[in-house]
């Protein structure tokens, strides 16, 4: 019986590492950690922090030579996982605004970045915007596409 | 009987079904994770699924302060007449009272990277620390509430938000604004902001029919510091400080400027027709490259050189002895009530008799009169 309990408690920190407090909890949006000394990161379990990159898709934050790294319910948007690295309940989305100045989740195709759909999607339905990539502006609007369609009524007041 | 005795379980319980819950949440959650108490709260995987699928009409969702709280997906909120409250760290009261109320750096921080807010009707949102590149940043439905909140947009694409009223009546009372190189405010018709702190900006608020402005500070704000204030505004009280144009464009025959302070931006104020109906007085010009374009300013303005105490450090007090002393619109003679009444205004008043004595109120508003 007591060996069950041990293995219960062990379990955790078998799975996950130790938690690592300079690094969780945090919010390091647009933030690099190139330069930091990699055995700040090695052999533990950063936990519920923000580091999306805005508008740059597979951004390299993190030194090289991480080793035994858990990323648990982080956003790593746009965030390079490099080896070294195990993502768990996190997201990493590759996100990139698009001509009509929204966010859009896209893929790598031949080397380019690619739309897929609106980050937003419930947004742009709601709004009646399509959300196939096919239909967005060949050339970049002045204002995003889901403000001039909320605000079309009031910026006709206003005229 | 049996069907009658149904009928009465069901009567007793309904109350706790119909009533909101309060629930707790910390960073890393405890017990349970269940959020009934702060020994067994909940963490931010717990608050994303109960508010986006089960929140229900006066639910109330406590999150402590100081620790981050990461959004991995799109957060809209299920129910209208939700709050959420940001509570100092350490607090064990259940439920927390005002005096629990987080305030600057031991608000909790809602951390949403792309992800968008969307709030329902007459939501709350109180005590946070928001940061977003989203387009709507963060977004409410009409009659809701921002209080004591700071949001920041720091996006890279222009037009984006830090607040958004997606309609009608919403109040924003004394939040810190930012949005790097967009909007501050996205208002609909009818919107009160109230001792808001507007800056390093864009832009500030935008299109506000009806809406109204008290004893806001708008500092540095690059292009326009209000953006067409539209039909029926009523701008009061405020400071206006280093920004492109104070206030901008879209007015109305019936608008309502006074006692504010314009200073050091490069037009104070301009209008697309210099309606004469339109109220523009009590205003100091002070230090701007051009006061005002297609607008009088009216006959009690005042346009002189004032200082601020340490306004590029965020101090917009009035040194001793400045001009701006005595020369505001005098509540109680020339507004409104005149005559032998008292009347209170606040709760810090010391005469609470109505009808007698004929006392006098003085006002310390956008600058003392």
């Amino acid at each position: 019986m007591i060996k069950y309990i041990l293995l219960f408690l062990f379990i955790p920190t078998l799975c996950f590492g130790e938690v690592n407090e300079k690094y969780s909890y945090k919010d390091f949006m647009n933030m690099s950690f190139t330069k930091v000394d990699v055995k700040e990161f090695n052999d533990s379990t950063i936990v519920g922090s923000n580091f999306y990159q805005e508008n740059k898709p597979d951004e390299d934050i993190f030194p090289d030579g991480l080793k035994g790294v858990i990323f648990h319910r982080c956003n790593l948007d746009n965030v390079k996982i490099k080896d070294g690295m195990t993502v768990k309940s996190s997201t990493n989305r590759k996100i990139k605004v698009q001509n009509d100045l929204e966010d859009w989740k896209v893929e790598k195709v031949l080397g380019k970045w690619e739309a897929v759909e609106p980050v937003d999607k419930k947004r742009f339905i709601e709004l009646k915007i399509s959300v196939d990539a096919k239909d967005i502006p060949e050339s970049k609007l002045t204002e995003s596409i889901t403000e001039a369609k909320s605000e079309k009524a009031i910026s006709n007041i206003a005229k | 009987m049996k069907k009658l005795f149904l009928i009465l379980l069901s009567s007793l319980l309904l109350p706790s079904v119909c009533f909101g819950a309060d629930m707790y949440f910390t960073t890393t959650g405890a017990g349970d994770h269940s959020a009934s108490s702060w020994s067994n709260s909940g963490s931010m995987s717990v608050f994303e699924n109960d508010i986006i699928n089960n929140s229900e009409s006066d639910d109330r969702y406590f999150v402590e302060g100081s620790g981050t709280y990461t959004a991995t997906q799109n957060i809209s909120v299920n129910s209208n007449s939700v709050s959420i409250i940001g509570v100092t760290s350490g607090t064990t009261a259940e439920p927390p009272t005002t005096s629990d109320y987080a305030y600057g750096s031991d608000r909790p921080t809602l951390a949403m990277g792309a992800n968008s807010w969307t709030g329902a009707s007459s939501n709350i949102a109180r005590n946070l620390i928001i940061t977003t590149t989203a387009t709507a940043g963060f977004n409410q439905n009409n009659s809701s509430i921002f209080d004591n909140c700071k949001s920041t947009n720091s996006s890279g694409t222009a037009g984006r938000y830090a607040f958004y009223s997606s309609s009608t009546f919403c109040k924003y009372i004394d939040n810190e604004i930012i949005s790097t190189n967009g909007y501050a405010i996205r208002m609909q018709a009818d919107t009160r902001l109230v001792g808001n702190y507007i800056h390093d900006s864009s832009y500030g608020p935008r299109y506000n029919g009806g809406s109204m402005f008290i004893s806001n500070v708008f500092d540095t704000i690059t292009n326009r510091g209000i953006d067409q204030p539209g039909s029926g505004a009523i701008i009061m009280n405020n400071v206006f400080y280093n920004c492109g144009t104070a206030i901008y464009g879209w007015t109305s025959p019936n608008q309502t400027t006074m006692n504010n302070i314009f200073d050091n931006n490069t037009i104070g104020a301009n209008s697309y027709t210099n309606y004469s109906t339109a109220v523009y007085d009590y205003n100091i010009w002070s230090n701007n490259t051009t006061d005002v374009s297609n607008i009088t300013k009216g006959d009690n303005s005042v346009t002189s050189d004032i200082t601020f105490t340490d306004a590029p450090n965020g101090d917009f007090t009035l040194p001793d002895s400045s001009v701006a002393e005595g020369v505001g619109a005098p509540i109680g003679s020339n507004m409104g009530l005149t005559g032998d009444y008292n009347w209170n205004i606040g709760v810090d008043q010391t005469d609470t008799q109505s009808g007698g004595g004929g006392g006098s109120v003085t006002v310390g508003y956008g600058f003392t009169q």
